[in-house]
């Protein structure tokens, strides 16, 4: 039982916060979030020097092939810093998926771009009923004249307007069983047929609906063999929801050290409200939230680093660490008080990306739903 | 990072668990399920728990213990809270360790090898009716006088000191001094002449005891550690209570024990468990147990690593205690109106054992620290937040 980092891993946290710090302020964050395309691109090229972008790659695509510990330990500290760029989309949703799933040609076009910061990629899975699940992903994929020809929407796609190649699960056979029949094919979304329409979250993520109206695709894009890429594709999900709980977990420690700080420097009644007993077990009760959200947080890493079944860890990380993010901004709210409420403050910053995060790669609910058919 | 046993441990556990197995019936259950005092057959399990040298299990070797880790305890103590039978509790988790720390060497020869193996047990003295969360306010007194302290005052609660043989009592030996300074710790037979021992019946229809004290002459010998240093005494003490305060174990079969009972129980040919509302409480409940799990593992590992688990372990003891409460809330709900009969009633289910827990479980948010205080250890000695 060794419920620390290593040394190495201590040393990345620690270097990263303070580049975070300096390279990734809320000033950024803000910056980002206005701007209408929404890329740091200066941010993103330094990640690039530092190796991060090519972190938990391979060797042979240029990365550092650090395990998912090593990688959760540099996203918790890029939560905690409500880091407005695509590394999750990117690097750990569809830059594992590739690693994992595609032929070597394809691997050996995508993943050193991405690994250099040249190239941007997203994964395409969500559609209108906003579920993780197989039966989910209804996009047509028809075979014509060697090609596929792709019709349907997807939602909630991250970045969809920057980025070089969309990841895009289809569907490309329809029969009893729903988990059979999908693809996953790679699209330019400059591609004739793509309409990409920005959604407007709460949180800073730019997302959009892509819409496919008879776009071709050669067969040369599909990723992995036809009609197989569920079990890939499920993976990745969950293995991006796990690794995204530590962001939530970096967030929320961010969040709960705010309010720490500022009870201690409100003074009502002649008092620093730091000191009143309500705010005191308010702060306990968060750092309880979130000190277990870390632990099963990394339990769920530890296994599927270690390969083995993780999906019961995954589950209690996710339905927890998401809401415990939520939560603990609601109650880091409740302590500030009307300061905390305005958009110059910036603790609204980490409030709407919590709440934004916590759908993301499936919600609570859904992870407890399939938690009750393990117990 | 890793978040397993080592296989020298899960031997050890299944060591145990094999033991344990053997030697624990239902009759053991039954018995001290009935009124959680140690009748003849958990004392005689206790004792055969004392050969395997297992109740000295975190005691240094020098002791008669076996020196093993705090993970190794964990995993004994994972075992043992698995089967909810009498296994000496206090004495054997904290009390033992702390007189290796503080005893004399007499204390210890004397002491030591009944408790390891199980035939001795020590209740703790510290809560006066004026004293309970502000246990420094204590007023039982004691004076020196020649070779002897002379006791007088009284505690309340004291558990188990109708079945223990000594007491652990915290006494005022300086009312000069600041509060906490001039207390002292006494550790002293129950059937010294001047204490007396009166029953008190609780909500869960448990006996815990009032003990009168006077005029109660001990040598001065019975003191552990130095005059007026009572509560570092008690503080170490806590210290090696904070790993078994809280211990997962219980609400992870209280949870099982559910579970079970809405597969099983069925109207119309439909389980309870069938029921998306029942399951989604059920997993709730298994990511808090889960969570409380993991917690205590982090309490063990700081120990391990020479860190102290200050608000860990305050976490982990609010959390056990209202996961218990509410998930015996819930499954007396889930039972219907047979959950709330008890145990001698036709009818109840179960021998009434969730009522009783249910009921148990009102203590245990306010008994050994209550979860407010625990809430405060947090905020003040996790959190740096400034004293009210």
């Amino acid at each position: 039982m060794d419920l620390a980092f290593n040394e190495e891993q201590q040393s990345l946290k620690q270097s990263a916060r303070k580049f975070l710090e300096k390279e990734c302020p809320p000033a950024l964050v803000r910056a980002v979030e206005a701007d209408e395309r929404g890329f740091p691109r200066g941010l993103w090229e330094r990640m690039a020097q530092l190796e991060w972008l090519g972190l938990p790659f391979d060797e042979r695509y240029g990365g550092l092939g650090a395990d998912l510990v090593t990688l959760a330990a540099l996203v918790e500290e890029l939560g905690r810093a409500c880091d407005p760029t695509p590394y999750l989309p990117t690097v750990v949703a569809s830059g594992l998926l590739l690693q994992d799933a595609a032929s070597e040609p394809l691997k050996q076009e995508i993943l050193p771009r991405i690994v250099r910061g040249e190239g941007l990629v997203t994964l395409a899975v969500l559609e209108a009923d906003g579920r993780y699940a197989p039966e989910s992903i209804q996009l047509r994929a028809e075979e014509r004249q060697g090609r596929f020809v792709l019709s349907g929407a997807k939602l909630f796609v991250e970045n969809a307007h920057i980025v070089d190649s969309l990841v895009v699960a289809v569907r490309s056979d329809k029969g009893s069983d729903p988990s059979q029949g999908i693809t996953l094919v790679l699209v330019d979304p400059k591609s004739k047929g793509i309409t990409l329409t920005p959604l407007h979250s709460v949180g800073h993520n730019k997302l959009f609906e892509v819409t496919f109206d008879a776009v071709t695709v050669s067969q040369d894009r599909i990723v992995g063999m036809r009609d197989e890429a569920w079990p890939y594709l499920d993976k990745a999900i969950k293995r991006t929801a796990a690794i995204q709980c530590a962001a939530a977990v970096g967030g929320a420690q961010r969040v709960l050290e705010m309010t720490v700080a500022y009870a201690k420097v409100r003074v009502q009644f002649d008092k620093p409200i730091g000191s009143f007993q309500a705010v005191q077990h308010h702060c306990a009760n968060m750092w309880m939230d979130v000190e277990t959200a870390w632990l099963a947080t990394y339990e769920a890493i530890c296994q599927l680093n270690e390969e083995l079944p993780a999906d019961e860890q995954i589950a209690v990380a996710k339905a927890w660490a998401s809401e415990a993010y939520t939560r603990t901004c609601l109650t880091a709210h409740q302590i500030h008080g009307g300061v905390g409420f305005m958009m110059e403050y910036d603790l609204q910053l980490w409030t709407r990306q919590a709440k934004a995060m916590e759908s993301a790669w499936g919600t609570p609910d859904w992870y407890r739903r399939q938690l009750a058919k393990v117990l | 990072m890793d978040f397993h046993f080592t296989p020298e441990q899960e031997a050890l556990r299944r060591q145990i668990r094999g033991f344990l197995d053997q030697h624990v019936t239902p009759a053991h259950r039954r018995e001290y399920d009935a009124d959680h005092t140690p009748g003849p057959l958990s004392k005689a399990l206790l004792r055969k728990l004392g050969e395997t040298g297992w109740l000295g299990i975190g005691w240094p070797t020098e002791y008669g213990g076996q020196g093993r880790s705090m993970m190794d305890q964990v995993v004994f103590y994972e075992e043992l809270e698995k089967d909810h039978v009498y296994y000496g509790d206090l004495t054997i988790t904290s009390l033992a360790m702390a007189l290796i720390r503080i005893g004399s060497e007499d204390q210890k020869k004397e002491f030591l090898p009944k408790i390891l193996h199980g035939e001795l047990s020590i209740c703790l003295g510290y809560t006066e009716p004026g004293a309970g969360s502000d246990l420094a306010s204590l007023k039982t007194r004691a004076v020196r006088d020649g070779d002897d302290y002379v006791l007088n005052g009284q505690k309340v609660f004291t558990t188990g000191a109708h079945y223990s043989s000594h007491i652990w009592l915290l006494a005022r030996t300086d009312p000069r001094a600041p509060k906490h300074k001039g207390v002292s710790l006494f550790l002293f037979p129950l059937d010294t002449p001047g204490v007396t021992i009166r029953p008190i019946y609780t909500m869960e229809g448990i006996r815990t005891n009032e003990v009168f004290l006077e005029d109660v002459r001990v040598p001065a010998s019975c003191m552990v550690g130095k005059e007026n240093t009572g509560f570092y005494s008690a503080a170490v003490a806590l210290d090696y209570e904070r790993v078994f305060m809280g211990q997962p174990s219980g609400a992870r079969r209280a949870l099982d024990q559910l579970i079970e009972y809405c597969k099983t129980f069925q109207i119309d040919g439909r389980r309870l468990f069938d029921d998306p509302v029942v399951q989604d409480r059920l997993v709730r409940f298994h990511i808090d147990v889960e969570r409380l799990r993991l917690l205590n593992y982090r309490v063990a590992w700081m120990i391990e690593r020479g860190l102290v688990p200050n608000a860990e372990a305050s976490a982990q003891k609010i959390l056990a205690s209202e996961l218990s409460q509410q998930i015996t809330d819930q499954a007396l709900q889930f039972i219907g109106p047979y959950g709330q009969l008890r145990r001698s009633s036709p009818h109840a289910p179960a021998q009434g054992l969730m009522l009783q827990a249910w009921l148990l479980s009102v203590m245990q948010r306010f008994g050994g620290g209550t979860n407010e205080i625990q809430r405060d250890i947090i905020a003040q000695r996790g959190l740096g937040l400034p004293r009210g």
